[in-house]
């Protein structure tokens, strides 16, 4: 008979002596126990700070791509945030998704000439974009910067006068420029932001994760998070809202300027732009040849900032030529030399006869034919 | 009749003529400011025959509606930026053939008699300090948060944090 060794498994061993369940052993268990609950309950804590209404619902969940939603997927979402505003701010808000109007394409110019610096379009854009009010979130930056020079890393954002504008500066109001090539879009890891046909870069404020890496991608500092929930008293609410556009934020998600897409994809114009009382903000159709953007293109030497990263800005500057002293210096000249002659103004003559003829005459430029066509 | 003026300027002037056409208004039209450069006399705009009429230097007598006409004469440059649409506001709608466009007329934005555009006061800047620290204002009366909450804070009973984010 050969020698079969058998493995017969582990219980050959001898078997192993348990612990004692000493008083000492007792306490260390149950102290390491102690400390993993607490440690996990750290872990869990900010859901516990989580509003009721943060908390998504299975619909917002189970929500697909903006691009991908059906018409009754897109009803239901807008329904689902219409309860939630009006649960929130005690309003029903008259909230639609617009889509982007054919042959249109959005361009914003800027009149350097003729900007004061009041920062109205500032917060005229807060009120209609339901911005948080408490951490402040502003889309427009208006920037002070000396005259002569345009080193936007030494403008001033806090000016602080009594009056503006002050005849040595001049104002720079800096906001989403709604680029051909945008660098936000290319670094978003989720497709929440992208360029719509109209030019307006927009965002899915429920499809963003926040990660922040389009905020970096910005060279002009056009897009602002979320740290913390927003705050805007109810009845401070803008309750005419689109998807893309101003309806609430939650926290931690990214938002920026969208041309007040609400308001000008129904022909209307951005809150900015009514609100100036300079019109120096000029906001058109670039593919209408008759728009004033159109014209502006044309017969203005416009300038795009940071050109040189090649982001293709839609977001024109410009400067007027001589004006306001617009006058020809030959006429100036002219007024001058009768004021000299004849003493006072009101010694000259009325009427479309005397000196002034002359004058009136040399102030007009060689093309101008009196003011009818 | 001019729109929106509630009196007939010819009412008056039929009865009562100006004194003399050179001359600053003594009585009526004391709150009328001219400051208007050169050009600082009444009849230089005003027809002198219709009250409520403007004439061109050419003779021509043009509405009130009609003032950009005026203001041409001299302005040449700024009324062909006028008519092209950059300059001067446009309310109402961006699209051009809207009914609902609307571009301000010259008189709608500056005063005729003194038409330099007035300074503002500006409204509060940014109250977070990730735009810069503001510097310490130059007058006594400070529109920016972050320097009411600086003074604020020194006080007793102390101030709202500004937002770092």
């Amino acid at each position: 008979m050969t020698d079969v060794r058998i493995w017969d498994g582990p219980s050959a061993r001898p078997p192993r002596q348990e612990p004692e369940l000493t008083r000492r052993s007792f306490l260390r268990t149950g102290a390491a126990a102690l400390g993993g609950m607490a440690a996990l309950a750290a872990a869990l804590s900010p859901l516990r700070e989580l509003a009721s209404d943060d908390i998504p619902d299975l619909g917002q969940f189970l929500q697909k791509h903006y691009k991908e939603m059906t018409p009754t997927d897109m009803e239901a979402a807008l329904e689902r945030i219409r309860r939630k505003v009006e649960e929130r701010f005690e309003v029903r808000p008259h909230l639609r998704d617009i889509k982007p109007m054919e042959g249109v394409e959005f361009v914003y110019a800027l009149n350097l000439s003729r900007c004061i610096g009041c920062r109205k379009c500032v917060h005229a854009c807060v009120a209609e974009n339901n911005q948080s009010r408490s951490p402040e979130v502003q889309y427009i930056r208006v920037i002070e910067m000396p005259r002569g020079t345009l080193d936007v890393e030494r403008g001033n954002h806090h000016y602080d006068r009594p009056t503006v504008p002050d005849p040595n500066h001049f104002y720079l109001p800096v906001q989403c420029h709604q680029c051909a090539n945008p660098p936000c879009v290319k670094v978003c890891p989720v497709e929440a932001t992208w360029q719509e046909p109209d030019g307006i870069t927009v965002i899915d404020y429920d499809w963003c994760i926040g990660c922040r890496y389009c905020e970096a991608a910005c060279p002009y500092w056009a897009r602002r998070f979320n740290f913390a929930r927003p705050h805007l008293p109810k009845e401070q609410l803008n309750p005419t809202m689109s998807y893309l556009s101003n309806r609430p934020r939650e926290k931690g998600v990214m938002e920026k300027c969208h041309f007040c897409l609400h308001r000008t994809r129904e022909g209307r114009m951005p809150a900015c732009v009514e609100i100036c009382p300079t019109g120096a903000r000029k906001f058109g159709n670039v593919l209408d040849p008759h728009s004033e953007v159109s014209q502006i293109l044309k017969t203005k030497r416009v300038f795009v900032l940071k050109e040189e990263v090649g982001t293709l800005p839609r977001f024109f500057y410009y400067f007027d030529e001589r004006y306001p002293n617009s006058l020809d210096p030959e006429a100036v000249a002219i007024a001058h030399r009768l004021k000299a002659e004849e003493g006072d103004a009101y010694g000259l003559p009325p009427g479309p006869d005397g000196p002034r003829r002359e004058f009136i005459a040399a102030a007009q430029p060689q093309w101008w034919n009196g003011g009818r066509a | 009749m001019i729109e929106g003026v509630p009196q007939r300027c010819n009412g008056c002037h039929q009865i009562f003529d100006s004194f003399g056409t050179t001359v600053a208004a003594r009585n009526y039209h004391q709150e009328i400011r001219l400051s208007h450069g050169m050009n600082d006399r009444c009849v230089n705009c005003h027809s002198e025959k219709d009250r409520e009429q403007l004439e061109l230097r050419d003779g021509t007598r043009v509405p009130y509606a009609q003032t950009p006409l005026l203001c041409a004469q001299c302005h040449g440059t700024v009324f062909r930026d006028w008519e092209r649409g950059t300059h001067g506001k446009t309310l109402g709608s961006w699209v051009t053939q809207s009914e609902a466009q609307r571009r301000l007329s010259c008189n709608e934005c500056h005063d005729p008699h003194s038409p330099r555009y007035p300074s503002y006061e500006p409204m509060p800047g940014p109250n977070t300090l990730r735009m810069g620290t503001p510097l310490a204002p130059s007058h006594g009366h400070s529109a920016s948060p972050l320097q009411q909450w600086f003074h604020h804070s020194q006080s007793p009973t102390g101030g709202q944090e500004p937002h770092h984010d």
